[in-house]
Parts: structure tokens; C-alpha cells; sequence
């Protein structure tokens, strides 16, 4: 997954080439970023249904709510 | 300048075809820059062509004008492939940039994101649904769609607007929305804003999917005056 496109648009020529050192090292830490960000909603989604639950409600009844 | 219609036997001085007939017609020049050298006093109602940015314009007296509507004018198609597509050496002669990310798939779950002039330090900040207030910027990059979402199969499309992006009194910001949609049946549709700490001047854009790889997908990049 490391080839990527660089146009210069004002002449129009295209460049493809794989990443260098400093480009898969930013690749992998946006990827970590993402999982660390992913777990962090689905943790808090998890326990916001918890939380509602135990008011007898759910993601549905809040939605309505909201309109 | 009055115009001047000529007739056949009168004698053709250097000092007629300057001021009428050069004056008269539209000179082509590769970028502003080249016209500025060219022409360096203008007479208002003269017209020129500029290859850059594909713009005809007119001196309006003061400054350079576009002439007929103010649309968009199609900068790059570019197919979106690899692990990133960067699109640079953007000119610098309009005032909004538009892009429009068509049937984007990427490899595997994966959100569409966005940075410009390669910057991605912490200085970026999406707003998905509601507004966020007085927030530290620590986002490294700004996203097209949302975190979450189960992409893959799925056929998004983004449509998008970074206004100002030449004004360096200004920090950057944008405004846009996305869609997709896995079938027929079912469907997600979103609004975006960006913004970023930054005020440099829009030079390069970049976008790429986390952690995976554009299968399919066309980019298109806009300047409107």
C-alpha cells in the first residue's frame, strides 16, 4: 500500500512513486490515530447504551427524541 | 479607444496597428505573471487569455476582471489510486478552490481524509454534525467522511469548497458534505466543516484514505473567481 500520485495540475504531470521512510512512518501513525479514535467512540457508545438501558430506553428512543 | 475601420489603399502606419489593432485584439499569455510583464499599462476594455487557468478577462480600469459569468473553472481530473493522491503546484489566481471526490472505495474501512500543502501536524479540526466549541486542534489531517463508517463496498462521493485558500490574513477553513451509499437500499449522507490553524496559502492538497489503499475513485479540482 506505499505507491502514491502526486499531479503538479499547473503543468499537468503525473508522478507515481512508493513513499519514503518519513512517508510510511506518517501512514502507519494516521492508522494508529484511527484505531486509537475508533475505540475511543466505540467505548463511549458502548457506554452511553449501558447508561441508557438502565433507564429502560434506547438508542432508538433518544433518536425520537432528537427528532 | 475608438475603433477604427480601415480602407483598402490608405497607407498602414506602425502607430495604427499598435493602438488599434493590437489593442483590439486578445492576446494570449501563458499565466498572470507573464501578462504583467507584457502589458505593463493596461487601457480598460482590453482583453487577454490566460492558458493557466484557462480565464478571459478584461482590465476594468483598476485590476484584472473575469469576463462573463464567475463559475468554476475544472482545474485537474485526476484518478484517485495508490495510497495518496496529492495534487500541487495549484494556481494561486482565484479566490475559492471546489473539489468533488466521485465513487471513492477504498480498499478496506478506511476514512477519506484531507491535508494541504503536506502539513500534518495538529492543526486541523473536522466538525461532522454540531459544532464544537472553544476545542484544543490536535487532528493531524481534516476528514471527508466520517469516522466509523463501515466503508468498504460502499461508493462514497464527497463534494467540497476551502474558501479564501490564497488569503493569508485568514487561517483556512471549509465547508462540504459526503454520501454513500452500500446498495440500494441503504445509504449514509453527511455535512463537513474544516478548519485549521494555519494561514499559508493553499499550494497542494492531498487526499488519502487511513490505512488502506484507493481502489476506485476520480478527484476533480475547481478554481472559481
Amino acid at each position: 500500500m506505499s505507491e502514491i500520485k502526486i499531479v503538479n495540475v499547473s503543468t499537468g504531470k503525473e508522478t507515481v512513486r512508493q513513499m519514503n521512510q518519513q512517508e510510511l512512518a506518517q501512514a502507519e501513525l494516521d492508522k494508529q490515530n484511527l484505531e486509537a479514535k475508533l475505540k475511543i467512540k466505540a467505548e463511549a457508545k458502548a457506554l452511553a447504551e449501558a447508561k441508557l438501558s438502565s433507564l429502560g430506553l434506547t438508542a432508538d428512543d433518544l433518536k425520537a427524541l432528537l427528532g | 479607444m475608438p475603433f477604427k475601420v480601415f480602407t483598402n489603399g490608405v497607407p498602414l502606419p506602425a502607430s495604427d496597428l499598435n493602438d488599434y489593432l493590437m489593442e483590439q485584439s486578445i492576446a494570449t499569455f501563458a499565466n498572470s505573471a507573464a501578462r504583467t510583464a507584457a502589458i505593463t499599462s493596461p487601457v480598460e476594455g482590453q482583453f487577454t487569455y490566460l492558458a493557466s487557468t484557462n480565464a478571459l478577462e478584461f482590465w476594468d480600469g483598476a485590476a484584472w476582471a473575469t469576463a462573463g459569468g464567475g463559475g468554476p473553472t475544472l482545474i485537474s481530473t485526476t484518478t484517485l489510486t495508490g495510497a495518496s493522491v496529492t495534487l500541487s503546484s495549484i494556481p494561486q489566481d482565484y479566490k475559492d478552490l471546489y473539489f468533488e471526490i466521485l465513487n471513492y472505495q477504498p480498499a478496506s474501512t478506511a476514512v477519506l481524509n484531507m491535508r494541504f500543502n503536506g502539513l500534518s501536524t495538529g492543526i486541523y479540526m473536522s466538525r461532522d454534525y454540531s459544532q464544537r466549541i472553544n476545542e484544543t486542534m490536535i487532528e493531524t489531517q481534516w476528514e471527508i467522511t466520517e469516522t466509523g463508517q463501515a466503508n468498504t463496498g460502499t461508493n462514497f462521493s464527497a463534494r467540497g469548497t476551502l474558501w479564501d485558500y490564497t488569503n493569508t490574513s485568514f487561517r483556512r477553513y471549509g465547508t462540504g458534505f459526503w454520501f454513500g451509499n452500500a446498495g440500494t437500499s441503504n445509504a449514509s449522507v453527511g455535512p463537513q466543516a474544516w478548519f485549521s490553524s494555519s494561514t499559508a496559502a493553499i499550494t497542494s492538497l492531498t487526499f488519502f484514505p487511513t490505512g488502506a489503499n484507493f481502489t476506485a475513485g476520480t478527484v476533480k479540482l475547481y478554481g472559481v473567481k
